[in-house]
């Protein structure tokens, strides 16, 4: 695939990313803890990452966090959810590059532990507080069920839709 | 699922469980601090009933504490959920507003006198 298809596919999935992020904006949260959300808008950014390159993910990731808090969630979001973009892509791809054994819904669940992490650590540096970083570990438990979801979502994807032949 | 991806999510359980217990709540209320942007604005005692009317970032905010518990009633905040997060009442608990950039939590040890700064 050229370099300008990949460029294309890759503003393709920033488009469906923000999308997925407003669908996602229009539910309200159910458990009263913040950043606990499934994510639908991470799915775009994984496929990236295992159909394209880490770096494009990443890429993907900053230009969806930009876009979603001029158009939905406040600039002041911007902070966590780059923080957070950062943590999850750099900590996928140090497991990924690490060691093949881990499969989609792996790489997917620590991703989104990092995202969490990411998040409550800007929280504290922000509120300059340690209060954030007591919702970490409910953060986390949730993150996992999260991430086995949208990791299944993406092997599912993966096998219908493949770039790699 | 792979047995690697099994490892991990149980080391996540794991961190997570140890957390929580690490920063378990505990039955030693004494005072409330409230901080706005970071900066501490006031300590009230816990066992003074009192409502606190701070100003927010995003505008008036009411701080209740009644029979040693401590909740949220009024806020600008869009998603509402230091309301949501209920009352409050022992210390390590707190409640936050990310947006407001509020943090009221309790906090255990000695016994204060009311100050807002």
């Amino acid at each position: 695939m050229s370099a300008t298809k990949k460029n294309m596919l890759c503003a393709f999935l920033v488009a469906v990313s923000v999308v997925l992020g407003y669908v996602e904006f229009l539910i309200p949260p159910v458990i009263p803890v913040y950043g606990l959300k499934i994510g639908f808008s991470i799915f775009p950014l994984l496929y990236a990452f295992f159909e394209l390159s880490p770096k494009r993910a990443l890429i993907i990731g900053i230009i969806k966090a930009i876009l979603n808090s001029i158009l939905f969630s406040g600039l002041m979001s911007f902070a966590y959810s780059f923080t957070g973009i950062i943590f999850t892509v750099v900590g996928m791809y140090t497991l990924y590059s690490l060691s093949r054994s881990f499969s989609e819904i792996g790489i997917s669940v620590l991703g989104s532990a990092l995202f969490q992490a990411g998040q409550v650590l800007t929280a504290s540096l922000i509120l300059k507080s340690i209060a954030p970083l007591l919702y970490l570990p409910y953060l986390l438990l949730g993150s996992i069920a999260c991430g086995i979801f949208s990791g299944t979502v993406i092997k599912i994807l993966r096998t219908r839709v493949s770039l790699k032949k | 699922m792979k047995r690697a991806d099994l490892i991990l999510i149980l080391i996540i359980i794991l961190i997570s469980l140890s957390m929580l217990i690490v920063f378990s709540p505990k039955d030693n209320a004494q005072s409330v601090e409230i901080s706005l942007k970071g900066r501490l604005i006031g300590t009230y005692s816990i066992h003074e009933d009192r409502d606190i009317n701070i100003n927010a970032s995003l505008g008036q905010m009411t701080i209740h504490i009644k029979d040693k518990s401590v909740w949220v009633s009024k806020s600008l905040c869009p998603d509402l959920l230091e309301i949501k997060q209920g009352k409050i009442s022992r210390s390590g608990q707190s409640l936050i507003c990310i947006p407001n950039e509020v943090v009221v939590s309790i906090v255990g040890g000695k016994a204060v006198k009311s100050v807002s700064y």
